[in-house]
């Protein structure tokens, strides 16, 4: 994976991209990607799992000093 | 549902979940074809179908605990110092990026697609549809034999000359990761799906079923461990049921032991020509 700010600064933005959709299916009623109306807790353990491995993504692309 | 009956289901989608024959169409079309005593639509069938799969995904990680014990550590090492090092660090990390697709497309497409299909006939047609993905697959890779000049070796010779799982890149292991959305469709095998695509990435045959179940074991585990309040106040014989998922497991157990055995040097084709008998016996016989 390419180290760099801007790509450990994307997968962060998508981290709480990620922890708002979270939140969004364990409090609103909603059929958004979903078959029925309702909250979909299984969409926010998904969403709330993305979230947590796109921090593990940004932790790789975070650049290292080397020597320093 | 009779203790024979637990006992039947249960060890039919522990076989049947690591073969490359699909359990859930198995478990829409033998039933019909044996005219066996259940209603999948009871409110006690949900409770029962998480079981087996816990018992499944049980059986997987008792047969590979060491190797999941080392990725496991490996992630966490990899992830501590940003750089992945070595053979258990790179096996982790794939699993996983190969592991988001079937999760998305499980979480979001489910509920729709087994909604569609909960019927016998496209289960049928399904597994000839299946008995066609894995011939596809086989015949691209004795294709791919030919180019190698391969022909005329023995098996063995012939399978040393693909690679392991762990030298996929991410990307392939998002595809071949991606292959197992394909069974949310009953008769589509997801270990199949998963394996073609193993076979098409350049693996060994043992080598793209050892990933095929890696592959499988968080998704199953997942898919039982999301339903598991689903267990409790529908009155289910939840003992009955728990024997059915460990007769379920010990299936899956011997089922992943002699099948990774087979294909050190077996291929695909007498699994498609089953799915496709199948296919056609539930075709005609089911109305």
């Amino acid at each position: 994976m390419s180290k760099s700010r801007g790509m450990m600064a994307m997968w962060v933005v998508l981290a709480v991209v990620f922890a708002a959709l979270t939140v969004f299916y364990l409090t609103v009623n909603t059929s958004f990607l979903a078959s029925a109306t309702g909250k979909h807790y299984k969409h926010a353990v998904l969403f709330a799992a993305l979230a947590v491995l796109s921090l593990v993504a940004a932790s790789f692309a975070r650049p290292r000093n080397v020597g320093a | 549902m009779s203790l024979w009956l637990v006992s039947f289901l249960g060890l039919l989608q522990g076989a049947t979940e690591l073969f490359p024959v699909s359990s859930l169409g198995h478990a829409v079309v033998v039933p019909l074809l044996f005219h066996l005593d259940f209603n999948p639509a009871d409110s006690t069938f949900v409770p029962f179908l998480v079981l087996l799969h816990l018992g499944t995904a049980t059986a997987l990680l008792i047969l590979y605990r060491e190797e999941w014990v080392r990725m496991i550590v490996g992630f966490v090492r990899a992830t501590q110092r940003g750089e992945i090092c070595d053979r258990d660090e790179r096996m982790a990390v794939l699993l996983i990026v190969g592991t988001i697709p079937a999760g998305v497309f499980g979480v979001v497409f489910e509920e729709r697609i087994k909604s569609l299909f909960t019927s016998a006939r496209p289960a049928s047609i399904f597994l000839i549809v299946n008995a066609g993905i894995l011939l596809g697959a086989e015949a691209l890779r004795r294709r791919d034999e030919r180019r190698r000049n391969l022909e005329g070796r023995g098996r063995a010779a012939q399978e040393e000359a693909f690679g392991d799982a762990s030298r996929l890149s991410i990307r392939t292991a998002v595809l071949v990761g991606a292959c197992q959305a394909l069974a949310l469709f009953p008769g589509i095998s997801r270990s199949g799906a998963t394996m073609a695509g193993g076979l098409l990435a350049g693996l060994r045959h043992e080598e793209a079923a050892h990933f095929s179940f890696l592959l499988a074991t968080p998704v199953i585990l997942a898919a039982g461990v999301l339903e598991v309040p689903q267990l409790f106040g529908k009155n289910a014989p939840l003992g009955t049921y728990l024997f059915g998922a460990v007769l379920a497991g010990v299936a899956a157990y011997f089922s992943a032991r002699f099948l990774i055995r087979y294909f050190r040097v077996g291929r695909l084709d007498p699994y498609a020509y089953y799915c496709a008998a199948l296919g056609v016996v539930g075709l005609l016989v089911i109305r």
